[in-house]
């Protein structure tokens, strides 16, 4: 159930935001919006990007008015056009990893560039869906903190689990 | 640096002062991330937790401005355990009982009000140092930008010297540069005191030898030592200095007290700036020469660890810019001594003929991705990965002097006006001065003016600042704009900002003050004060206007050069994200 989704080890990650770079760049394409679809988040101890999880039943989807968030079977995909900015996505997701930012629309003609006037676009992780490398942050990371979590790592990490002792109880 | 970098990768111990990779040098961060997933040892002190010391074994969050205190009480804890090497110390250094007088007196008790770090702790971390397999001690500008920086980094030689952690295979001292290829621009004898190659303009065997290789009478090469950058401010107000040829700086935005220094800089007779990109300081430059960027021209450059490495230019220059070589040879020629180089590699050759440390660093050497690491003395020598191996060190008699210092307060403390501390640092997506980083257009979007000013949670809340709000930072010197960011990860009581930033300068505060060897300034260290702006929508359209003007006026003035029909000045909405 549910696709792949990104996850960060913060024992690897530098901060360098090199990801983000990497993110921005690839969606710095005319019809796209150039922001980073993962961010650094730093806590006393912690410091990782957080980028969107791709969950099954996911609640961003959910509270989209107009489909322009849907789930495509192996992500939660984004239709810009149908974006209205109501930020309903925004609120409904638990990871801060969902985010509506004013866009300049822009579309080519021929040599030029048109612009359409000021919208609002939702920004979020796509896992780089039309770049044959795959995901741009996962390729950039500098230490190798990215993984990309799919169904054979999920299945790994339960087998880990099962394999060995558990580390606490839960007092019933 | 006596170690190389790829080596920090097999160290069994890093130990890093004063140092956040992370910010300055990433590609060096994650040989630490690696050395740590092969089982090293990693330590840090440092006053804020830097992502390294989120993966340390001990981390200790010093108190801001105690350098020599925690320094001298580390080497007292290693001592008193009986830690340090007495073989290497009577067989390779002098002095230790001199250094022990001034070492003895720091117990880590004694000097915990200043540095803040629990004694055990403090001990622990000088065991886990001094009985390492091999030990890098790395330092940065901690280090560098406080008032005792020479001082201390006696003090960190010494530790290696004491505990035998230099002179052997992974082990050492890993002291960073500040700026790409500071360590060539030195190396190079772009200094007041050294021909290239570390040679002292006041020795005269050396002056006779530059002066015959260039073909000038020797009474034309000047004997005594010139003055240092954070000199020609004060210097040009007192008469003494007339004329400044600024060469790829920007020191409106990087010196300390930039407002004083425009004043200062204004007052000279001549002022030539040559940079690729219009900046403040070339705003009130007399002559601008216009250069070439990476990419544009061929060259070499040296690595904090003493490696050469060839560059090539990708695309020839445009419009009026010329290469930097050419320029001072146009000028050199013009001056009245004829100047001629073909290329670059005739330069380094001449350079190289005329440095013994460098001579075996040819250019066929460097071909490709080829490197060559000085101290490299013959064609056939493989280069210096490791200094002072067996303990051999570069002094007369080739002993190691050990130096201890007692410690000092730092020049302006924080008191009831300006109650905080603040210190200038590094963030990682933006380069120096910002001219060449702040015109790429990913970095650019990453981060923009005003830049940050990180407060502790407490400081914030007694101030009734929010995280995200822009708010009004002051001291003696002057003021600034920068946006919060509240920050548990820093020491309560000192405030933090990067030194790119234009409308948020954090330049306009800090202090003058230099050592007096060195004459680096106390950029990490002066008194301010941060208040809230009760009117956010009037603060964010304030900082974009000055901003807008700030662009419009470099724009304006670098449009002079605009050559091409296709480069003039584009309208305002295609420019909206670039800067210049």
């Amino acid at each position: 159930m549910g696709g792949s989704y990104i996850m960060a080890d913060s024992g690897a990650c530098i901060g360098c935001k090199t990801c983000m770079a990497a993110c921005l760049m690839k969606h710095d394409v005319p019809g796209d919006a150039a922001v980073a679809r993962l961010n650094l988040v730093t806590t006393l101890r912690v410091s990782a990007p957080i980028a969107c999880h791709h969950c099954a039943d996911a609640p961003c989807v959910a509270a989209c008015p107009t489909g322009a968030l849907y789930d495509d079977g192996t992500r939660v995909a984004v239709r810009m056009e149908r974006c209205i900015g109501c930020r309903g996505c925004v609120m409904a997701c638990p990871y801060g990893a969902v985010n509506v930012v004013e866009y300049r629309r822009r579309s080519p003609l021929g040599d030029l560039t048109v612009n359409e006037g000021v919208g609002a676009v939702v920004i979020k992780c796509d896992l780089c869906a039309d770049r044959p490398g795959g995901p741009a942050c996962v390729e950039a990371c500098p230490t190798k903190g990215l993984v990309i979590v799919d169904k054979d790592v999920l299945e790994a990490s339960v087998k880990r689990s099962n394999d060995t002792e558990p580390k606490t109880v839960t007092a019933a | 640096m006596s170690v190389s970098i790829p080596s920090l990768e097999d160290a069994k111990c890093i130990f890093l002062f004063g140092y956040n990779p992370s910010a300055s040098h990433p590609i060096v961060s994650r040989r630490i991330v690696r050395a740590k997933e092969k089982g090293a040892k990693i330590i840090v002190a440092d006053p804020r937790v830097i992502e390294t010391a989120r993966i340390a074994d001990i981390y200790m969050q010093i108190n801001n401005g105690c350098n020599i205190a925690f320094l001298n009480a580390f080497a007292n804890a290693i001592v008193t355990e009986n830690l340090h090497d007495k073989e290497f110390i009577a067989e390779h250094t002098n002095g230790f009982d001199e250094w022990w007088e001034t070492i003895k007196d720091y117990t880590p008790e004694s000097v915990q009000h200043i540095t803040g770090i629990d004694p055990e702790t403090m001990r622990e971390a000088a065991r886990m140092y001094a009985t390492a397999e091999s030990a890098v001690l790395g330092w940065g500008m901690g280090v560098a930008q406080q008032k005792q920086n020479v001082l201390t980094v006696h003090t960190l030689a010494a530790i290696a010297c004491i505990t035998h952690q230099i002179g052997k295979p992974n082990a050492g001292l890993a002291p960073v540069r500040g700026q790409n290829n500071v360590q060539g621009s030195c190396d190079m004898g772009m200094l007041p005191n050294f021909f290239p190659g570390y040679q002292k303009v006041t020795d005269p065997a050396m002056r006779e030898k530059f002066a015959k290789a260039w073909g000038v009478p020797v009474e034309k090469l000047s004997d005594h030592e010139g003055y240092k950058l954070t000199d020609v401010g004060h210097n040009a107000e007192e008469g003494k200095v007339h004329a400044f040829y600024n060469f790829g700086e920007d020191p409106l935005q990087t010196e300390p007290d930039a407002q004083d220094l425009k004043r200062q800089l204004q007052g000279l007779d001549l002022l030539i700036c040559q940079d690729i990109f219009m900046t403040q300081t070339c705003m009130i430059a007399d002559v601008i020469f216009p250069g070439t960027s990476w990419g544009e021209h061929d060259g070499v450059f040296s690595a904090s660890d003493r490696t050469f490495q060839r560059f090539t230019a990708a695309v020839p220059p445009k419009g009026e810019c010329k290469h930097d070589w050419q320029i001072f040879s146009e000028l050199s020629t013009r001056m009245g001594y004829p100047m001629h180089y073909e290329d670059t590699q005739e330069i380094w050759d001449e350079m190289r003929s005329l440095c013994p440390t460098f001579y075996g660093a040819t250019y066929e050497k460097m071909a490709g991705v080829g490197h060559a690491q000085w101290p490299i003395p013959t064609i056939e020598h493989p280069g210096t990965p490791i200094m002072y191996l067996g303990g051999k060190f570069t002094t007369p008699d080739n002993r190691a002097n050990l130096m201890a210092h007692d410690w000092e307060p730092p020049t302006e403390l924080p008191d009831e006006e300006y109650p905080l501390i603040l210190c200038t640092v590094r963030e990682v997506g933006h380069y120096s001065c910002r001219s060449m980083t702040g015109n790429c257009r990913a970095l650019s979007l990453l981060a923009e003016e005003p830049g940050e000013i990180h407060i502790h949670p407490d400081d914030a809340k007694a101030r009734g600042i929010y995280d995200g709000e822009l708010v009004r930072a002051f001291s003696r010197r002057g003021e600034a704009m920068s946006r919060a960011v509240v920050d548990e990860r820093i020491n309560k009581g000192t405030v933090y900002m990067t030194y790119q930033w234009w409308i948020g300068k954090c330049n306009n505060l800090t202090l003058h003050a230099v050592d007096p060897r060195s004459h680096t300034p106390e950029d990490k260290f002066s008194a301010c004060q941060v208040e809230a702006i009760e009117d956010q929508v009037w603060a964010e359209q304030h900082m974009q206007e000055l901003y807008t003007q700030l662009k419009n006026d470099l724009a304006d003035l670098a449009s002079a050069q605009d050559v091409e029909p296709t480069s003039q000045r584009q309208p305002q909405e295609t420019r909206e994200s670039v800067i210049v």
